[in-house]
């Protein structure tokens, strides 16, 4: 690849878009890609933007809400009218920046807002009805009827509003994310952020460089100012070598830090395969940084205003820094007749380039009275631009010299030279608020975020020379503040580096023309008139009254002028009409590089219980249960529907045996020698009296008083318990406990383990349950009188499997909770299953395991569900009265002990067929279906094919008082409304005799 | 019935195959797991940290400080938390009995055996891969062998150690999210080309399943 930093000198006159010699491209080859299915042609080093103008496309796109024809107006991210859409299919992607989107073979775009096509929109009709679509034309117009809010206009506007489409289909890219530390973040690869890059590196610190473009060097690419150390090019070639053979720097490409956020922490993200025409194999499309740096050097560079004058959207009016870079980094002249807009440097350079590109410069306007400095030129000084000609791209401007005199110069491009806005985004997004700088007629950084530098233009020295200055000193004060030490370092020096001057030019008169100042939301100064006009007169109320600065615009090009429009309107300062402030992201981020992997089935971690593998060999139907997928129920091949199988499991464990996974519970070890006397504290009943080899169902309270979970506590040494929780509640418990501990009675010496994934904890429950244990446990006594009901033993079972064994029972069979080491559990649930096929051991689900114990009227989930007391659930009696215990008081509040609360009661309906549904209402027979007249809630459902009828548990108020009653179980939302009778909560052998045979 | 003896399952059993993973050519990334004989987490009782570090150190072993680990041998001790550690033992399954009967009333050793995956990761480009798994400063300056910390990988809680200069890495999570885990180490490490290696413990284990 060939490569000219300097243009070449010898001007060839040739006619806009074609290409002469010079720019940062590879002529040597052709990159094919389409525009609205043209089949065009650019170089490697293109823009989409630079091989359109070299193509002499300059129509690219329709404007958001008068539809009027847009071209390139810009070279950088700031770009605010070429929005394309990228690539089709499931790959497409809207509002892509032409400017910023790199060539690559095959790239696929299309204008946006258009229709039937680019060059005769008939949606341009809104040109004709602009005089009505002004800013807040939506507030004022779409006020009443109500009725027609969601039904009218909210679809109309919704049509009408938003640019491009997102693509329908899955993205098929992936994203993902990483981290990154250093001592040294340099935003921007200019000449500000090459030097603080270099003085960081030569410290010795580690230092990330993140450039948003492809190429480092920034400005430099763009123009052709020399300097002492010989040319642009050649210095940022060696400063890239010294940052590539530097071992402690990372120098990252296609990265724009997005925001910034505390303790020095950074987003960036990567366009990895942005460039390519999809991602290679194994490839992210991009990739999300979080970068954590000590120090942050902001060399962001700035973005050059454009002016506000009639007609100053038409395709062919660009910012003059613009119009340089598709001259000397791309090789392209994007006009051949050109007017330059301006009265500073910038518009002489600007007039240059052109003409050294071989364009004819027809003149140079200076708004405002400028003693002629060149007579090279046509200088119209006091001259100012009425309006521009050109159908769908400009063919002439209407000057009007200080005498008054018109004159219309047929043109093709003009180059506005406005002055330069720092981009000081990233100062802003911890709360910093730009300050007004008079002396250069723009905002500069004000505070800045604790660890923040700023360098270069970025800071609002616009200079070359204050660029290098300003990099190497801050450079070299971040290496030093992260506790290096700096050495010092040459600065080059630049010639004759004229003092910037700032253009304090705003708009001018524009008659009835349209001026644009937000061209992305087509807000005109007009339209701030209006929302001054209107009341909205700080910076901040017109943004919201009239968009300007929304989307991907942000400001960037329109802030400033629409802030001066406004303060010109208020006659007031800019200063004191204030600013808007920033937030990230300072580009447009694909949502996708923000989830990284997360979606599909990484959305969110899953956990597999031990015998996952086992129960989809079995056809296990698995239903998640927080992060947990759990068997919910084994379907048999002649099963029909759910309900079959599951009344199947429930019968089989009433009638013989089953055997369900329970490893989801949570579980937590409690050592110590305290172990006793924290879980007293942490349980309403009570632990350290509970024998060692036993095991006790527990209930703990928030600190409110309410139920915060219950379970087992078994106890296999002094100090040594192990505890289960909820499923649900398993990482609630641990940090209650943890808080307990450490805030509450830090003075016990007590440890907690979660434990839960140690143990394969298998529940083996039905009268056989005891039969079939007897075959796998390496001789154990389970005789009642060696291990009776509520005992819990430590032993081994399959020939030597380390297990714990707990004779308790959630099905209300006798029944016992085998823990097996969590490696084993695929081993020993074979061994189970062989071990109980003569008993036609049946293997039951989560739906099963809640048959069993609604019929049993036991609590979980439903009922644990934040707002149920102890009391409501039947479990006074659990609550010690003999200690103190968290949530003792609360509980005794006399809204907790209130008779006539909901409390729990079990309900079959009238005609057991008929289903009921968890969350139904209960009513009294005839009441009305209205709040005043809720007496609780359905919390269960199940249907018993022990009982042949649909159960349910529920919340009713005054249920235990109130057996035998008829109420209704009321549910709009699923057309439910069923006559129940209320039960006591245990329908199912009521006095408990079966688990303890 | 229990005749034959029961063997226990290594994490990746029915998840992950030895072999390639991801791009191909030079591997940058090597990959597999590590099945300990032993996992055991030791909680220090008050007032029993000198006694502990006297009975350990006639073991051969020590505390090590927050934020490090020791690697004696086939035994890997990691700070896991205020006042815990965690032990790994490569070699000897009776490393929980060993510890609890050295340790005494000073700490309480609680068995994890078979409730933890490992994984071991090595090669040229290991460190960018758990880069994009762990937000902490895995630099050289920051992250050398004899670190380690608790920490999250994809949101699953884990712990990360570097037991060798190369650098080797050892990434360490409960068992039920292996699935899940998997996922995520494979999309870190597929861009640099992984191979999947059966490590000697766990051929060992996989090869006893065999009926």
């Amino acid at each position: 690849m060939t490569m000219h930093l300097t243009p070449s000198r010898a001007p060839t006159a040739r006619a806009a878009g074609r290409r002469w010699t010079g720019g940062l491209i590879d002529r040597s080859t052709t990159v094919p890609f389409t525009f609205d299915g043209r089949t065009l042609s650019g170089h490697p080093g293109d823009t989409l933007a630079s091989a359109l103008l070299a193509n002499g496309v300059r129509l690219v796109g329709r404007s958001f809400k008068y539809h009027r024809p847009r071209g390139i107006l810009t070279a950088g991210p700031e770009e605010p009218n070429a929005l394309v859409e990228l690539r089709s299919g499931a790959r497409r992607e809207p509002n892509t920046r032409a400017t910023v989107a790199e060539l690559y073979p095959g790239l696929d775009a299309r204008s946006q807002n258009r229709w039937p096509s680019l060059a005769l929109d008939l949606m341009a009709v809104n040109s004709l009805a602009a005089p009505i679509l002004h800013a807040g034309f939506y507030y004022k117009t779409f006020m009443w009827p109500a009725a027609f809010w969601e039904a009218v206009y909210e679809p109309l506007i919704r049509r009408a509003a938003g640019l491009g489409r997102a693509a329908r289909a899955v993205d098929p890219d992936v994203y993902e994310r990483a981290h990154l530390f250093c001592d040294v973040l340099v935003v921007g690869s200019g000449p500000a952020g090459l030097m603080a890059a270099l003085a960081a590196a030569r410290s010795g610190a580690r230092v990330v460089l993140c450039e948003q473009d492809f190429r480092l060097g920034g400005r430099l690419l763009s123009e052709t100012t020399d300097f002492a150390a010989g040319d642009a090019a050649s210095w940022v070639t060696a400063a890239e070598g010294e940052l590539a053979a530097t071992r402690t720097v990372r120098v990252l490409r296609r990265t724009t830090v997005f925001g910034i956020f505390d303790h020095g922490e950074c987003a960036a993200v990567e366009r990895v395969s942005d460039h390519l025409p999809e991602p290679s194999p194994h490839a992210v499309r991009q990739r999300y940084w979080k970068i954590v740096a000590r120090r942050i050097v902001l060399a962001a560079g700035a973005i050059e205003r454009p002016m506000v004058f009639a007609g100053n959207d038409r395709p062919g009016v660009m910012t003059a820094s613009a119009v340089r870079s598709y001259i000397n980094r791309y090789g392209v002249v994007p006009g051949s007749r050109a007017v330059v807009l301006g009265g500073c440097n910038d518009a002489q350079q600007t007039a240059e380039a052109l003409r050294l590109a071989g364009a004819s410069v027809e003149a140079i306007i200076e708004p405002h009275q400028a003693p002629a400095r060149s007579r090279d030129w046509r200088r119209m000084a006091g001259a100012r631009i009425v309006g521009t000609r050109g159908r769908l791209s400009l063919s002439s401007v209407e000057v009007a010299e200080a005498s008054g005199k018109r004159e219309r110069i047929p043109a093709d491009l003009i180059a506005m030279a406005g002055g330069w806005d720092p981009t000081l985004h990233l100062t802003c997004h911890l709360g910093g608020r730009p300050a007004w700088d008079e002396t250069i007629s723009a905002f500069v950084p004000g505070s800045l975020p604790p660890g923040l530098q700023v360098a270069g233009a970025a800071a609002g020295r616009f200079s070359l020379q204050a660029a290098f200055e300003d990099g190497a000193r801050e450079g070299r004060a971040a290496a030093e503040a992260a506790g290096f030490k700096a050495p010092a370092m040459d600065v080059p020096q630049c010639r004759d580096a004229p003092a910037y001057e700032a253009p304090a030019f705003w708009q001018v008169e524009h008659g009835g023309a349209k001026a644009f100042i937000d061209f992305q939301n087509d807000v005109t100064a007009d339209d701030i008139a209006l929302a001054s006009r209107e009341g909205y007169r700080r910076a901040e109320h017109a943004k919201r009254y009239t968009t300007l600065g929304m989307a991907t615009d942000q400001g960037k090009t329109s802030g400033v002028n629409g802030i001066a429009a406004l303060a010109a309107v208020n006659r007031d300062t800019i200063a004191r009409t204030g600013t808007t402030v920033y937030r990230p992201p300072y580009t447009p981020v694909a949502i996708g590089a923000i989830a990284g992997h997360e979606r599909g089935r990484m959305f969110r971690p899953s956990r597999l219980t031990p015998t996952n593998d086992w129960a989809r060999e079995q056809g296990a139907v698995f239903v998640e249960v927080g992060a947990w997928y759990r068997a919910q129920w084994y379907p048999k091949p002649n099963e029909t529907d759910w309900l079959q199988s599951v009344s199947r499991e429930a019968a089989a464990v009433r009638a013989s045996v089953g055997v369900c996974d329970v490893s989801t519970l949570g579980k937590i070890e409690v050592t110590g020698p305290d172990a006793g006397r924290m879980l007293d504290f942490i349980y309403a009943n009570t632990f350290s009296t509970l024998p060692v080899g036993k095991v006790r169902y527990g209930v703990m309270l928030r600190e409110d008083g309410h139920v915060l979970d219950d379970g087992t506590v078994a106890r296999f040494a002094a100090d040594r318990y192990f505890l289960t929780t909820t499923t649900a509640h398993a990482d609630k418990v641990l940090r209650h406990m943890e808080f307990c501990h450490q805030v509450l009675r830090p003075e016990l010496d007590v440890s907690f383990l979660a434990v839960t994934d140690c143990w394969a904890q298998l529940a083996i429950a039905g009268p056989k349950s005891r039969d079939v244990l007897a075959a796998i446990v390496d001789g154990f006594d389970l005789a009642t009188a060696a291990f009776p009901h509520m005992g819990a033993a430590e032993l081994t079972v399959c020939g030597g499997v380390p297990a714990r064994l707990y004779r308790l029972s959630f099905s209300g069979e006798l029944a016992y909770e085998l823990g097996v080491r969590a490696d084993f559990g695929d081993a020993v649930i074979r061994r189970i299953m062989a071990a109980g096929a003569p008993f036609g051991i049946t293997p039951y689900g989560t739906e099963a395991m809640t048959v069993l114990r609604v019929e049993k009227g036991f609590a979980a989930s439903g009922e644990l569900n934040g707002q149920t007391t102890a009391a409501d659930l039947g479990l006074a009696g659990l609550l010690s009265s003999k200690k103190d215990f968290v949530g003792r008081a609360a509980s005794r509040l006399p809204a907790l002990a209130r008779a006539d609360r909901p409390a729990l009661v079990s309900f079959k309906p009238v005609d057991p067929q008929q289903q009921l549904n968890a969350g139904a209402h209960f009513l009294a027979p005839g009441a009305r279906a209205e709040t005043a007249n809720d007496q609780g809630y359905m919390t269960s459902v199940a249907y018993s094919p022990t009982l042949a009828s649909w159960i349910g548990l529920g919340m009713l108020r005054d249920g235990p008082r109130r057996i035998g009653e008829t109420v209704r179980a009321y549910d709009p939302v699923r057309k439910g409304d069923v006559e129940v009778i209320v039960h006591p909560a245990c329908q199912f052998d009521p006095t408990g005799a079966r688990p303890r045979v | 019935m229990s005749d034959a003896i029961a063997m226990p399952r290594a994490g990746l059993a029915g998840t992950a195959v030895p072999g390639r993973l991801g791009a191909p050519g030079a591997a940058g990334v090597m990959l597999g797991e590590v099945v300990p004989a032993a996992v055991a987490s030791i909680s220090l009782r008050r007032g029993g940290g000198e006694a502990a570090r006297a009975a350990l150190s006639e073991m051969g072993l020590g505390l090590p400080d927050a934020g490090r680990c020791l690697v004696q041998g086939a035994r890997t001790v990691l700070a896991a938390a205020p006042g815990r550690w965690t032990v790994i033992d490569e070699g000897g399954a009776d490393a929980p009995a060993m510890l609890a009967r050295a340790l005494g009333a000073q700490a309480d050793v609680t068995d994890l055996t078979g409730s933890r995956v490992m994984l071991r990761l090595w090669g040229s480009r290991a460190r960018d891969s758990l880069m994009k798994l762990v937000p902490i400063d895995l630099h050289e300056r920051a992250f050398t062998a004899g670190c380690a910390a608790t920490t999250a990988a994809a949101r699953v809680a884990v712990q990360v150690w570097q037991s060798d200069a190369a650098p080797v890495y050892h990434l360490m999570f409960e068992r039920s999210y292996v699935r899940y885990m998997w996922g995520a180490v494979a999309a870190a490490v597929v861009e640099y080309g992984c191979d999947v290696k059966e490590l000697a413990a766990a051929a060992a284990s996989r090869r006893e399943q065999q009926p």
